[in-house]
């Protein structure tokens, strides 16, 4: 068994990631357009490599990831071509980890494939997932500004009461449709905005007027 | 203007980016391979020896026939004719090409199995 590293994931709170992305959009998106053209960022602006690899989830459940030298980041071919959202997303969370861990990728020049073994299986399992949870969020912050979850919530929450259904009422049929809404607004799936619907204590808000 | 420096593959990413078409839009639009395009702009593939090939990636580049950027573009696929992609690969560092970290469904780690099988997928690619 491989001895565990010293690596440490940066401690990062959801909130301190929130401010991360949101710098992000400012230096790479300043005007803020939904759905975020990240293929755009991540091609035009980074000069990053977008590499569609068949078989990368099929053969090893991987739905992307970013070469050592930063200058690839490699997404199964079935997303890239067939699933957009799903694509889109591996992409801001693999920007997510070149943001938020590039001292990681920095520190790490392989000599050879012994030496890069050696230290994949030395990162302990927590850190790991600690990292990915990192970039998890970040991708979603990214794809789907907070301003414009605010704004359109509202939207269809008032749209929803305009046609006389009570929210209160119909709640999780009505935010299932609120959240089928904003996943085509924004270009991401369902459960990205549920998890970010949650983060931003949107529900909640409306919540309090529930029965 | 081209830049002598540039082989092919970077002038070809070059002009597409130019274009303002990322890589999946370029070859959606063109009906092209994006696979093999990325392995031409990163120049894991040659240059197509064909006169008529190199015309037909030309035309959605819109390098205009007689331009100066038409010539380099010609120049670039001659010089790198005879060089074959088992030479163009062994160029590359496969240590720069992997991992460090995997977006995986649940955040997990790649077994150490699987790590060999990805080692061999990467040379391929």
């Amino acid at each position: 068994m491989a001895k565990e590293n010293d690596l440490e994931a940066p401690v990062l709170s959801y909130e301190d990631i929130r401010k991360r992305a949101d710098a992000f959009l400012h230096e790479k998106h300043s005007e803020r357009s939904i759905p975020v053209p990240i293929e755009e960022i991540v091609e035009f602006q980074f000069g990053i490599n977008i590499v569609p690899l068949p078989g990368l989830h099929k053969g090893f459940e991987i739905d992307g990831f970013t070469s050592s030298d930063m200058k690839s980041i490699f997404v199964d071919e079935s997303f890239y071509g067939n699933i957009p959202k799903r694509y889109r997303f591996t992409l801001a969370h693999e920007i997510g980890h070149i943001v938020l861990h590039k001292n990681l990728y920095r520190k790490n020049n392989f000599k050879d494939i012994v030496e890069w073994k050696k230290f994949i299986n030395s990162i302990p399992i927590q850190t790991h997932r600690w990292l990915e949870y990192q970039a998890y969020a970040f991708g979603g912050l990214v794809l789907v500004p907070s301003e414009h979850l605010q704004r359109l919530s509202d939207k269809y929450v008032k749209r929803i009461r305009k046609e006389g259904i009570s929210l209160e009422d119909n709640w999780d049929f009505c935010w299932e449709y609120i959240a089928a809404q904003l996943a085509k607004d924004f270009d991401v799936s369902s459960q990205v905005i549920d998890k970010r619907l949650e983060k931003d204590g949107i529900k909640e808000r409306y919540q309090t007027h529930k029965k | 203007m081209a830049d002598e420096n540039k082989n092919f593959g970077e002038f070809f990413k070059g002009r597409r980016v130019a274009l303002g078409k990322t890589l999946r839009q370029f070859c959606i639009d063109n009906k092209l391979d994006p696979g093999n395009i990325s392995k031409l702009e990163r120049g894991l593939l040659p240059p197509p020896h064909s006169r008529e090939k190199l015309e037909e990636y030309a035309r959605p580049l819109k390098i205009k026939k007689g331009t100066d950027d038409w010539y380099t573009f010609f120049d670039l696929a001659a010089a790198e004719t005879g060089r074959i992609p088992e030479e163009l690969i062994a160029k590359e560092n496969i240590v720069e090409k992997l991992p460090i970290l995997f977006r995986t469904l649940r955040g997990q780690k790649v077994p150490e199995d699987k790590l060999e099988e990805l080692i061999k997928k990467l040379r391929g690619e």
